[in-house]
C-alpha cells in the first residue's frame, strides 16, 4: 500500500529541515502533528505556512478525512491503524530498549558491587578468623615469644605483606628492642632508641604511621637501613594507656604497594591482641615472682602464715610449720570461729577488741596471747596481721603470722622468777644473820670488844641487805616490771619526811640542814615510794660525803613549768672526769671510797632510773673539794599550775 | 596477861630459831611448824591467836596454806601475817586478796620491830564487860 498522497508542499514540509537548511520547526513537532492528524482519522493533511520576512508567522492546517475515491477507503483505516500501531510499537520498543539498557547497566553495576562485597566479606572473614585464632592463642598460651611469633606470621599473611615485626618497649632503658620478626630477617634483639625510626614516630604520635616510600624516608633507623624495605605501616601496641611496643608490616623492594588506612586499621586489631598477650605474660611473670618471694618468706619464717577470708569465714595456712602440722595431723582450725575457742578464755576479749580496732582504725594488730595446743598445753603466741580491704574500705581478708613465743615467754618468766628467787634466797640467810646478831647483842653481858664486833657485823649485814634491795629494784625498773602506783606527790612533804628519818645521821655529824620551798608548791605525778627512794638516796649521799659541820641546802621550786628539786652540799665534791658517768650503773667516783666504803654504785643509778621513769631529768654540778649540787626536775602533775 | 599463842610457820631453821627467841622475849608462846602441811595441822589442832606464815616453802606453798586456812571454819578467823622475803607487789596484793591481815618483809625488820608488828596484829582479848552491845 502506498502512503496517502500528500501535496508536494507537505512532502517538502516533512523534509523541511533538510531542504532549505532552516529548521523552522522541530522534526518531532512535525511528526507529532502528523500523528495527531492521523489519530483523528485524517486521510490528508494540508499545512499552509505563512511567512513574513522569511519568518514563519502562522500556519493553517487542513485535514481531510476522506481521500478521493479510488476504492481504497477500507485500507485507509488499516493504513491509519498500521501507522498508529507502528508508532506505538516503535514507542514501546524504544522505551523497552531504553529501560532494558538501564536495567542491564544497573544489573551490571549490582553484579560488580556484589562481587566486590563478596570479596570484602571473604576478606573480613579471614581477618576475623585470624584475629579469633590469635585471641584464643593469647588467652590459652603463656609462652610469650611463641605467641608473638604467631601473631607476626598471621598479620603478615593477612595483609599479604613480605614481612612483619614486633618491637617491644623497654621501660628501663627507654627504648625499643626487636622482639620477633618474620620475613626480611631483621636482627632480633637489636635495640633502638626512643625516637629512632618508624617505632619512634609511632611512639610520638601513639597512632598508626604509614611510610610508603621507605627507602627514601630520612628517618629510617640505622639498623633497618640495610634492609630492602620499600613501604611499611606501623601501629602502636597500647595497654592501659601505656605503650607496650609497636607492630609493623612492610613490603620489600620489587613490590610496589602503598599501605592504606584500612591496612593500618587491621594491623591495629592485631596490635591490640599482641598488647594483650604481652600484658598477660608480664602479669603472669609478676605473679610467679611474688609467689616465689612469698614461698621463700614463708619457708624462712618459723611462723604459721594465715589467710582468713572474712566473708566465707575460712582460714588457709601456709609455711613449713603449717606443713609439718598437717603432716603430723595436728588440727589447724579451718574457721576463725573455731579459732576463738582455741584462744585462752582470759585473752579472748582482748584479742577480739584488738582485731576490731584494727578493722576500724587501721591501727596495727599485734597481740600476744595464749592458746591451747596439743593435749591441752598452753602455748604463748604472738600474732601480727593486716587487713586487706575492698575498694570501699571494708576489710575482706586478714593476713597474718603467728609465732610460738612460749620459749621466750618462759625465759622471761624464768628471769623474773629467778630474780625473785635469788633475792629471796639471799635475804633469807641475811635475815637469819641479822636477827641472830640482834639476839646476841641482847644477850648476856659481854666484853666491849665482842659487842663492837657484833655491831660491825650488823652494819655489814645491813649493807648487804641494802645491796640486795637495790639490785632487785634496779632489775625490776630496768625491765619495766616495777609496779608503779601513780599518785599526786607533794615533794616538800616528802622531803621533810625523809630528812626527819635522816635526822640522826645529820645531827650526828653536826651538819646544818636548810630546806627552802616555794609557797603553794604544785604536785607531781609519781609513785611516792619510788620518789621517796630518790630523795633518800640524794639526801643520804649529801650527808655521807659532807664532813662534820658541813652545810646541806635543799631547795624546791618551779622553773620552766617543771618542778625542780636541788640539794647543795659542802662536801668533797666530784672530780670533773667522773661527773658525766656518775649516774651509770655501779659507777663510783674516784674519791668516793675514801669517805664511804659501803657505796654500791647503784644509788645514783636508781635515782636516774626512777626520775626518768616519771618523765624527769637528773644532773649534777660539782667542784672537787668545794661541794656538789644534785638536781632533778619533774613535770608538774596534770592540772597543776 | 593471858598467854597469847603465835604459830610460826617457817621452813628456814635459823630464822625459825631467831624468830622464836625474839617473840618469846615478848612473853608470847610460840608454836612452830616447818612447812605448810604441818602448819595447817597445828593451826586446826591448837587454834593459835596469830599465825606467822612464810611464803616460799616446800610441799604446800605459803599462798596455798593461806587459802586453806581461810577456807577452814576452825581457822578462818585467826589473823594471818605473812612473813616473807619477797617484796613483790603482786605477792602482797595476792596475799591481801586471800585475806591476810598483814605482810612483813623479814630482811627489812629487826627482831624488835617484828615483835612490835606482831603485837599490833594480835586481836586484843577484851574483858567480857567491854564487849557489851
Amino acid at each position: 500500500m502506498t502512503m496517502p498522497k500528500f501535496s508536494p508542499r507537505l512532502r517538502q514540509f516533512l523534509s523541511f529541515t533538510s531542504g532549505s537548511g532552516e529548521s523552522l520547526d522541530a522534526p518531532i513537532l512535525k511528526l507529532t502533528r502528523i500523528y495527531c492528524a492521523l489519530a483523528v482519522g485524517a486521510a490528508a493533511l494540508l499545512v499552509v505556512a505563512f511567512y513574513l520576512d522569511s519568518r514563519l508567522w502562522d500556519e493553517i492546517s487542513l485535514i481531510r478525512k476522506e481521500l478521493f475515491r479510488s476504492g481504497q477507503s477500507g485500507s485507509v483505516y488499516l493504513h491509519q491503524f498500521n501507522f498508529l500501531l507502528t508508532w506505538l510499537v516503535l514507542l514501546i520498543l524504544a522505551l523497552a530498549v531504553f529501560y532494558g539498557f538501564k536495567i542491564a547497566r544497573q544489573a551490571g553495576a549490582d553484579a560488580r558491587k556484589s562481587a566486590r562485597l563478596l570479596q570484602e566479606a571473604k576478606q573480613r572473614t579471614m581477618e576475623i578468623a585470624a584475629l579469633y585464632d590469635t585471641s584464643q592463642d593469647v588467652s590459652a598460651h603463656t609462652d610469650l615469644p611463641a605467641l608473638l611469633q604467631t601473631i607476626v606470621e598471621r598479620a603478615k599473611s593477612l595483609l599479604g605483606a613480605a614481612g612483619c615485626a614486633i618491637f617491644l618497649w623497654d621501660t628501663e632503658r627507654e627504648g625499643f628492642v626487636i622482639a620477633v620478626e618474620s620475613g626480611v630477617g631483621m636482627p632480633i634483639g637489636t635495640r633502638l632508641s626512643r625516637h629512632e625510626g618508624l617505632g619512634g614516630r609511632v611512639a610520638d604520635t601513639m597512632g598508626p604511621v604509614i611510610v610508603n616510600d621507605f627507602s627514601q624516608w630520612p628517618h629510617r633507623s640505622k639498623a633497618l637501613r640495610q634492609l630492602p624495605i620499600s613501604s611499611a605501616v606501623c601501629v602502636p601496641m597500647i595497654r592501659g594507656g601505656e605503650l607496650i611496643g609497636v607492630l609493623g608490616v612492610h613490603e620489600v623492594a620489587g613490590t610496589e604497594r602503598a599501605f592504606s588506612e584500612a591496612d593500618a586499621r587491621l594491623l591495629s586489631l592485631f596490635a591490640d591482641n599482641a598488647a594483650g598477650a604481652v600484658h598477660n605474660a608480664r602479669l603472669l611473670e609478676e605473679l610467679r615472682n611474688s609467689e616465689e618471694r612469698f614461698r621463700i618468706a614463708a619457708e624462712c619464717a618459723s611462723d604459721i602464715v594465715y589467710d582468713w577470708d572474712l566473708q566465707r569465714d575460712h582460714v588457709d595456712y601456709f609455711g613449713p610449720v603449717a606443713e609439718r602440722a598437717r603432716e603430723q595431723g595436728t588440727l589447724l582450725v579451718g574457721t576463725r570461729q573455731k579459732y576463738w575457742e582455741v584462744i585462752h578464755p582470759e585473752d579472748r576479749e582482748r584479742v577480739r577488741t584488738a582485731i576490731t580496732k584494727h578493722f576500724e582504725t587501721g591501727e596495727p594488730f599485734s597481740e600476744e596471747y595464749r592458746i591451747f595446743g596439743e593435749k591441752g598445753a598452753i602455748l604463748n603466741v604472738a600474732d601480727r596481721a593486716t587487713a586487706i580491704r575492698n575498694p570501699q574500705g571494708k576489710p575482706v581478708r586478714l593476713i597474718g603470722a603467728v609465732s610460738d613465743i612460749t620459749v621466750r615467754k618462759r625465759a622471761e618468766q624464768m628471769k623474773t622468777d629467778f630474780v625473785s628467787f635469788v633475792t629471796h634466797q639471799l635475804r633469807t640467810p641475811l635475815s637469819g644473820i641479822k636477827w641472830m646478831l640482834e639476839l646476841a647483842m641482847d644477850g648476856s653481858e659481854m666484853p666491849e670488844e665482842v659487842s663492837s664486833y657484833i655491831l660491825d657485823a650488823r652494819s655489814s649485814t645491813e649493807r648487804l641487805i641494802g645491796l640486795v634491795n637495790d639490785l632487785l629494784d634496779v632489775s625490776r625498773l630496768e625491765r619495766g616490771r616495777l609496779e608503779v602506783n601513780l599518785q599526786q606527790v607533794d615533794l616538800a612533804e616528802l622531803t621533810n619526811s625523809v630528812t626527819a628519818e635522816m635526822s640522826s645521821l645529820i645531827l650526828g655529824k653536826e651538819q646544818k640542814l636548810d630546806i627552802k620551798t616555794d609557797r603553794d608548791l604544785p604536785r607531781v605525778s609519781a609513785d611516792p615510794q619510788m620518789l621517796r627512794q630518790v630523795v633518800l638516796n640524794l639526801v643520804s649521799n649529801a650527808a655521807k660525803y659532807t664532813p662534820q659541820r658541813g652545810e646541806i641546802k635543799i631547795r624546791i621550786h618551779v622553773e620552766n613549768d617543771r618542778l625542780r628539786w636541788e640539794i647543795k652540799d659542802t662536801g668533797i665534791g666530784i672530780p670533773r672526769r667522773d661527773i658525766g658517768k656518775l649516774f651509770e650503773k655501779f659507777y663510783r667516783a674516784g674519791n668516793a671510797s675514801a669517805v664511804e666504803t659501803e657505796g654500791t654504785g647503784l644509788g645514783l643509778y636508781l635515782v636516774r632510773l626512777i626520775v626518768e621513769r616519771f618523765g624527769g631529768n637528773v644532773w649534777c654540778e660539782s667542784e672537787e673539794g668545794a661541794g656538789s649540787t644534785f638536781l632533778f626536775s619533774l613535770p608538774l602533775a596534770a592540772g597543776e599550775v | 596477861m593471858e598467854n597469847l599463842r603465835v604459830l610460826l610457820i617457817e621452813d628456814d631453821q635459823f630464822l625459825r630459831r631467831a624468830c622464836e627467841a625474839g617473840l618469846k622475849k615478848r612473853g608470847l608462846t610460840v608454836l612452830t611448824a616447818v612447812d605448810g602441811e604441818e602448819g595447817l595441822r597445828r593451826a586446826q589442832a591448837d587454834i593459835p591467836d596469830l599465825i606467822l606464815l612464810d611464803m616460799l616453802m616446800p610441799k604446800l606453798s605459803g599462798m596455798q596454806a593461806l587459802e586453806a586456812l581461810k577456807n577452814d571454819e576452825r581457822t578462818r578467823n585467826i589473823p594471818v601475817v605473812i612473813l616473807s622475803n619477797s617484796s613483790l607487789d603482786s605477792d602482797l596484793q595476792k596475799a591481801k586478796d586471800l585475806g591476810a591481815a598483814g605482810y612483813l618483809v623479814k630482811a627489812s625488820l629487826s627482831l624488835k620491830e617484828l615483835g612490835d608488828q606482831v603485837m599490833s596484829f594480835i586481836p586484843k582479848k577484851d574483858p567480857p564487860e567491854e564487849s557489851a552491845l
